[in-house]
């Protein structure tokens, strides 16, 4: 009994079942869904790839609206936030451990508590009538001389979602570096100066940065999975999905209008393959930007 | 500033000197982003202590003269928030269990054990990493509907953890076990032990910090998640706190000393667990022994 306790099997058993049943199984689900009409009640009716071509040519808020959103909402976040969180990791690892601590978790602590209960926040301080703050401050200033509805109006939202994303991208990527960062053997430096290395520059390209390739490429995915994933946001602060005129609407957003509030669950599919793809792509472009064959 | 201009007018500073400029500097720039970072949650408690008169100046008055503490309790008191929080702990509660049990005794079997394919799986779950959680979402709603699991918690306790996050989980893990060495576990085997001995008596132990730091992470995924709740748990009864929050908004229009009260209320456990934890979290985080 014993004996047979110790076949691997018994180790990666429970996940590799439950890997297959919640990942492997939805995902070529997925796939297959979104060949099909589907409207939840009837049973799902083979289309072939109908839902595709609408997606593409037809669904015009998709072509104006969601999908140049994504793109502006993802290569915005996602880079400024990647390079933030190099940046300050690495200004963080040049101080004492006691205060960097202490920066540290200061940093990360937007991204711990980003949710929800933060929307609360962000939907008081950007109200549209006169005692939302920075309206408040603003027309006390005589910076403005009536209220500007922040999250309401196109103009401002997809900014607004923008920096509050930024503000809470320091993160598990970040907190990885920082450590990728602190671990590099300080000999490296010493032996990189004698051979004639002369600046902080030189040391980040040649020393720091190689050194840590495997936390980079980690928070590299982590930031382009991460800000493709992102979708609330937007429906949070604007308190709507569709989100006011469409302007804060991203691919995630658009799924869950078709799938959960029109039950038009095969398209809500097919626009989730086309996310899934997306994601695929632009990850290998960064594994290939970073020089990581795989 | 003193220095500053001096090193201006004397290039040749002294070594010493010119580390304090920049530990100066970098000092200051950190600062004033920590302001930036925190500012938010200042504003919020600010918020919630205010009386209604002082809400109504707005940003003018950072302290309020007199704390309303009794904000916090009557924002607890007008919406069933123990019901919340006790749904959010049970959610909680096994979401963290479930991920212990499967991603230690997977990550064990990835770091240590040989066995076909191993490899090959690896880096097919590491890629699962990037399947956004909406393309499963959908097939799962399906499923979960056909077995009858819609209006339970089950959805949100069963496979929740398995999703894309696991993933992570069991990478930092199998890199924590990787780290340790090999000479401790073949001489636990040549004393006879078993790979489940090994597993419970030597590696759970030497892997505090990472199972801490996971069961921190999986903790504040399911305590802030949102949409897996507002989709799976059509019975108020289930409802966790960031569910609650959403309706305290629509309760509380224009109350926003309340409501920040209560926001608080939903982000303080989070803040406090990461604050105890914080040295270990730090720690569990850094990849040890990465190249393995």
């Amino acid at each position: 009994m014993i004996r047979r306790m110790n076949h691997p099997a018994w180790f990666f058993g429970p996940y590799l079942i439950l890997f297959l049943t919640f990942i492997v199984v939805p995902v070529i689900m997925a796939i297959t869904l979104s060949f099909t009409y589907f409207n939840t009640i009837e049973t799902p009716e083979f289309i072939g790839l109908r839902n595709y071509v609408e997606l593409l040519t037809r669904d015009e808020i998709f072509m104006q609206y969601v999908l140049p959103n994504t793109i502006k909402f993802a290569f915005i976040v996602g880079p400024v936030g990647y390079l933030m969180s190099f940046l300050l990791a690495w200004i963080l690892a040049q101080i004492p451990h006691r205060v960097r601590t202490l920066f540290a978790i200061i940093l990360y602590s937007p991204s711990m508590t980003a949710g929800i209960a933060m929307a609360v926040v962000w939907r008081v301080l950007f109200s549209g009538d006169q005692s939302g703050y920075l309206n408040s401050l603003m027309l006390n200033w005589g910076l403005i001389q009536e209220p500007v509805q922040f999250l309401t109006s196109p103009n401002y939202l997809m900014n607004i979602m923008i920096v509050v994303s930024l503000w809470a991208s320091m993160g598990v990527g970040f907190l990885a570096m920082l450590a990728g960062i602190l671990n590099i053997d300080q000999s490296l430096y010493e032996a990189a100066y004698i051979d004639g290395m002369k600046n902080r520059w030189q040391e980040i390209f040649y020393i720091t940065i190689p050194s840590m390739k495997p936390q980079m490429l980690f928070g590299a995915v982590m930031a382009v999975v991460g800000t493709f994933q992102v979708g609330l946001i937007g429906v949070q602060l604007s308190g709507a999905n569709p989100t006011p005129q469409y302007a804060g609407q991203l691919m995630v957003n658009h799924i869950e209008d078709y799938g959960f509030i029109r039950f038009l669950m095969g398209y809500a599919s097919a626009v989730s393959v086309v996310l899934l793809l997306m994601i695929y792509g632009i990850s290998k472009v960064t594994f290939n930007l970073l020089g990581e064959r795989d | 500033m003193n220095q500053i201009e001096k090193e201006h007018r004397d290039p040749k500073l002294t070594l010493s000197q010119r580390r304090r400029i920049k530990s100066a500097i970098i000092h200051i720039v950190l600062l004033a982003l920590s302001f930036v970072f925190l500012f938010p949650f200042v504003w919020m408690l600010s918020t919630a202590l205010k009386t209604p008169a002082e809400l109504l100046r707005g940003i003018e008055v950072l302290l309020p003269e007199d704390p309303q503490w009794r904000n916090f309790y009557t924002a607890v008191t007008t919406v069933p928030f123990l019901m919340y929080l006790k749904n959010s702990l049970i959610l909680v509660f096994f979401a963290v269990m479930g991920t212990l049990f499967s991603a230690t005794l997977s990550a064990y079997a990835f770091a240590k054990l040989r066995w076909p394919g191993r490899d090959t799986l690896f880096v097919v779950m590491l890629a699962t990493m990037m399947i956004p959680a909406q393309v499963i979402l959908i097939p799962s709603y399906i499923l979960y509907a056909q077995i009858g699991w819609l209006g339970t918690r089950l959805p949100l306790i069963v496979p929740y953890f398995f999703g894309g996050g696991a993933a992570f989980y069991i990478f930092l893990l199998r890199q924590f076990f990787k780290g340790i060495p090999r000479e401790l576990t073949e001489s636990a085997i040549v004393d006879g032990a078993g790979h489940f001995k090994i597993f419970f008596y030597i590696m759970l132990p030497l892997t505090k910090p990472a199972l801490l730091t996971v069961s921190l992470l999986v903790f504040m995924f399911v305590w802030n998640d949102y949409f897996g709740p507002l989709i799976y748990l059509s019975n108020p009864d289930h409802w966790t706190l960031a569910l609650g929050l959403r309706g305290f908004q629509t309760q509380f229009t224009g109350r926003y000393d309340l409501m920040m009260a209560a926001a608080i209320l939903v982000m303080a456990p989070t803040i406090v667990l990461f604050f105890i934890a914080q040295k270990h979290f730090i720690e569990g985080i850094t990849f040890t022994g990465i190249k393995g």
